[in-house]
């Protein structure tokens, strides 16, 4: 099979470049989880599109990439910070270039007590045992998974205490740009990195998390992040996700969100640009009363492939999940939806619900969605809807026959069409660069 | 008049023979292979029904294929694995197995089925497998509708008949619609299929009557490995009912039909499923596994293939009639009822694969589990290029009855085409207490209450169904229900 060695090849060369790596690592913890994390990643099975996880999405177009695992050392003078931050916007930042954190960058909430808002590596030197402990309960149970844990070396650690509201959102930013240092002559198509997040929101705290992906626009690079996310009991997190990646990019999230009794998880999911992406989201509701509100905008074009794949557990009873993802596809765009709601037997009371609209503008684009129910329990609401269609021409029409163009016409209907899901983002300067980020996206393009 | 004759003739025979059920050694003229699947299995399959070398060497090349495959594994459904070399591929037609005697030997739940149901005293006899007089099938109501069928130039036959006596036309669209290297069942199906139902309807007639393959259940018992062939000429119209509502005792657990249906220009075919085969007892055991490859084509332009089930019986079905919509404007439907009780699995759902322009499907599926049934659909549209304009809508509910039972929903939608419109919606719900208590409170029991919240609830699918097939429908669906509450 030469998939399955080209597979094999491609983890085995980021794993040896990471060896390579470790050897400014000082935590012998820590190169445990690694070693035990990569030889995991050497058992996995071939990916194919036989399996339903990578049923539309072309794993081999990543794997064709010949990725240089990011050292990390970064001449931050080359980088023009301004044209990243947006202005105006004034929260704790936590900013990662290259899959590393920069304290230049960086406007930190000052740690105190039981909150600590900060980067893994420095918390791992802090509290070693602690950390280690909780990143060694971390399941992972997919290969990228278990690659970001055989290859992170920081991320982001927000650990907020008990009955606390942070003043600002958090945000956090990743940054990745190539060629900054790489003055070797190796062939390679970009870097990639790893950041490996822990969230933890304690009982009946509340915040707002901003994280937002940029790249440099014809840069190519693979960057995997993973996130984990509890909410204690009450706790509220409202999550903001924007990713701009470069044209090139390949990007990769994964969210495994834990939510404890009464707690409350509101999320925004916007993505533009980049050449592959797939998010999974894992929701786990562990105690009763809790709610997700999951909402995703993206807008695909080109030759994007942009992938979901939500998982949505009940377990417990009366718990509510609403999720909400729409999509613009033009140009030769593959948007890919799965989501997927499973009711667990006790879980009675349930409140399920999964919607995802679908914009297709151009003759080449393709949408394949898969809105799956297993319900188990008799006691339970639960529906999902999907719709796939294009412009009403009668709008458009409207739209003409009082003098709007027909570049113009589209970009108010595609506006309207997303602001469902826009308009959800309660910080509103994020809310307003989504729209204009939109706007120029739309803007780029020629619907005759 | 000679067909009859001969129909009669051979039923007779079998009649005779159904005496020598036991014992039989393994020559090549005995009733009964003995259990096994090899080559040589398939050429004394083969030559027992005297086929074209044609038939063979497809059946053989299916085999071949057979081989290299695997049991499908991604169906919501569990069972053990199932020992192929365990079975035996070949018995005489005819031959039902250990049936009983007389009425009185007969499982006093399933006469009472029958009776609830309203089902004549001989019809009983021969749903139950009794070996019924032959006088009685020779004056039947199937023998005067096969002169007016003949009339018509309809030709309704057994697909072994149709070998050899239409072998061009089998040969034309035999495999045409599922490939025999479609997939596991439908692979097998074509190595060892025993028997099945041809019907071809020629250009411009339309079908004087609802075809049955009732009609033919004393002339041939297709057994386990059953293939339909249906072709609709253009501008004809075919209404075909498979099974019927009483409940059916087959000795053979494994059931791996295929159905292939063709529709050309202005063609309209219509086929109605009502399966109501033996689910096992309340630990699961014993019940028949269901696995049918059934797929329409329509092929010519404005042609319409519409599919209706209603699925209560066997232990598990795994079953997906499907639509390839080529020709443009054509339309493929698909409506289905499936309950699931007791310790029963369903799989079931439709692909509906748009290709031709203007081409419309609708599927509406009910599913409805009581007890430990677990309920599944599972469907795919696809929308591909040339699909222009196409017109999707899926609708899927589930109800629940009982806390231990699941319902899911698996759909695949793929469009590759802006100007498709695809819509799909799907909701799970129970019975509620309101609507029970706003019934019970008006008199009615609260049996009979959920009888009709559940009729209610399949309305849809029911209505599409013919006229004396819904009444049916309606009793069996009632039956099913009873002893669901409470």
């Amino acid at each position: 099979m030469i998939q399955t060695k080209q597979q094999q090849d491609w983890l085995q060369k980021i794993i040896t470049q990471a060896k390579s790596h470790d050897i400014n690592c000082n935590s012998i913890l820590l190169n445990k989880i690694h070693s035990k994390a990569r030889q995991a990643v050497m058992q996995y099975p071939t990916l194919t599109r036989k399996q339903e996880e990578w049923r539309y999405n072309h794993i081999d177009k990543l794997f064709d990439k010949n990725f240089k695992l990011s050292s990390g050392d970064i001449n931050l003078h080359t980088i023009h910070i301004h044209h990243y931050l947006l202005p105006s916007l004034d929260t704790h930042r936590l900013f990662f270039v290259n899959g590393r954190y920069t304290t230049q960058w960086s406007t930190p909430f000052e740690t105190h007590d039981k909150t600590n808002i900060g980067c893994l590596r420095d918390a791992i030197n802090q509290e070693p045992k602690k950390m280690i402990k909780s990143i060694s309960h971390f399941n992972n149970n997919e290969l990228f998974s278990d690659l970001n844990m055989a290859l992170m070396d920081d991320g982001a650690v927000i650990h907020i205490g008990d009955q606390t509201k942070i003043d600002k959102p958090i945000e956090i930013i990743y940054l990745n740009i190539n060629n900054l240092n790489h003055f070797d002559n190796e062939i390679n198509d970009g870097i990639t990195t790893h950041c490996r997040n822990i969230i933890s929101i304690g009982v009946g705290s509340e915040t707002t998390i901003i994280e937002r992906f940029i790249g440099e626009n014809n840069d190519q690079y693979f960057h995997n992040n993973h996130s984990n996310i509890h909410l204690d009991k009450g706790a509220k997190l409202k999550h903001y996700r924007v990713q701009e990646d470069s044209q090139k990019a390949f990007h990769l999230s994964s969210l495994s969100i834990s939510q404890q009794q009464n707690s409350h998880y509101e999320s925004s999911f916007i993505s533009f640009d980049s050449a592959w992406s797939k998010t999974n989201i894992n929701v786990d509701f562990q105690g009763e009363n809790a709610s997700c509100l999951i909402n995703g905008f993206c807008v695909v074009g080109n030759q994007q492939i942009t992938d979901f794949h939500i998982d949505v557990q009940h377990n417990v009873p009366s718990c509510v999940s609403k999720e909400h993802f729409k999509s613009i596809v033009y140009g030769k765009g593959r948007s890919v939806f799965d989501g997927h709601i499973l009711v667990e037997k006790q879980a009675q009371h349930s409140d399920a619900q999964l919607k995802n609209n679908n914009l297709m503008l151009t003759q080449d684009a393709e949408v394949d969605t898969k809105p799956q129910l297993e319900i188990y329990a008799n006691d339970v609401k639960c529906s999902h809807g999907t719709t796939i269609g294009q412009l009403d021409p009668e709008q458009l029409f409207y739209m003409r026959s009082r003098g709007l163009s027909n570049t113009t016409a589209y970009r108010l209907l595609c506006l309207g069409f997303a602001d469902e899901i826009i308009k959800n983002i309660d910080e509103k300067k994020i809310s307003e660069h989504v729209s204009k980020k939109l706007v120029l996206t739309l803007d780029k393009q020629d619907f005759h | 008049m000679n067909l009859i004759q001969e129909t009669t003739e051979q039923t007779v025979n079998e009649l005779i023979n159904n005496d020598y059920q036991y014992g039989f050694v393994t020559s090549i003229d005995s009733d009964t292979l003995p259990p096994g699947l090899n080559e040589d299995v398939i050429h004394k399959i083969s030559a027992k029904k005297n086929e074209p070398t044609w038939v063979l060497e497809w059946r053989l090349k299916a085999y071949r294929r057979w081989l290299k495959m695997s049991d499908p594994e991604w169906a919501h459904i569990k069972y053990p694995d199932i020992d192929f070399q365990g079975i035996s591929y070949y018995s005489s037609p005819g031959k039902a197995g250990e049936g009983p005697k007389s009425l009185d030997e007969v499982d006093p739940q399933l006469l009472d089925a029958y009776n609830k149901l309203g089902i004549p005293l001989e019809e009983q006899k021969v749903l139950s497998g009794i070996a019924v007089d032959a006088v009685f099938d020779s004056v039947s109501v199937a023998t005067t509708f096969r002169d007016s069928l003949e009339k018509a130039g309809v030709i309704f036959c057994s697909l072994s008949e149709a070998i050899q006596k239409h072998s061009d036309l089998v040969k034309q669209y035999m495999g045409s619609v599922v490939p025999y290297s479609d997939n596991f069942y439908a692979c097998l199906n074509a190595a060892v299929f025993t028997d099945g139902t041809f019907v071809y309807i020629p250009k411009g007639v339309h079908c004087p009557m609802e075809l049955s393959t009732y009609f033919r259940i004393n002339e041939a018992n297709t057994g386990q490995f059953e293939r339909t062939l249906i072709i609709a000429e253009e501008g004809s119209y075919v209404s075909y009912l498979e099974g019927c509502t009483a409940p059916k005792r087959d000795k053979n657990q494994l059931h791996a039909a295929v159905v292939e249906l063709v529709a050309m220009d202005d063609a309209h075919i219509k086929y109605s499923t009502v399966q109501n085969w033996y689910p096992g007892d309340e630990q699961g055991q014993g019940g028949i596994y269901n696995f049918v490859t059934k797929r329409g084509a329509c092929r010519g332009n404005r042609s319409h293939i519409s599919w209706t089930q209603v699925e209560t019986g066997s232990a598990i079905t795994w079953k997906y009639p499907s639509c390839i919509l080529a020709g443009d404007e054509s339309i493929g439907e698909f409506y289905s009822v499936a309950v699931t009780r007791g310790k029963q699995q369903a799989d079931t759902g439709t692909k509906m694969l748009h290709i031709g322009a203007n081409t419309k499907s609708t599927i509406v599926s009910k599913g409805i589990s009581v007890g430990h049934g677990q309920n599944t659909y599972r469907g795919l549209v696809r929308m591909t290029k040339r699909a222009k304009n196409a017109r999707n809508h899926t609708q899927c509910d589930s109800l629940l009855l009982g806390d231990q039972c699941g319902a899911h929903t698996f759909p695949y939608i793929e469009v590759m085409n802006p100007s498709a419109i695809v819509e799909h919606e799907a909701t799970t719900s129970k019975i509620s207490d309101e609507q029970l208590f706003y019934c019970q409170q008006r008199g009615l029991s609260e049996e009979d209450a959920v009888s009709m919240i559940v009729n209610g609830f399949c309305k849809e699918v029911f209505k599409e169904l013919p006229m004396e097939f819904a009444v049916e429908a309606q009793k069996l669906l009632s039956i099913t229900l009873e002893g669901a509450v409470g």
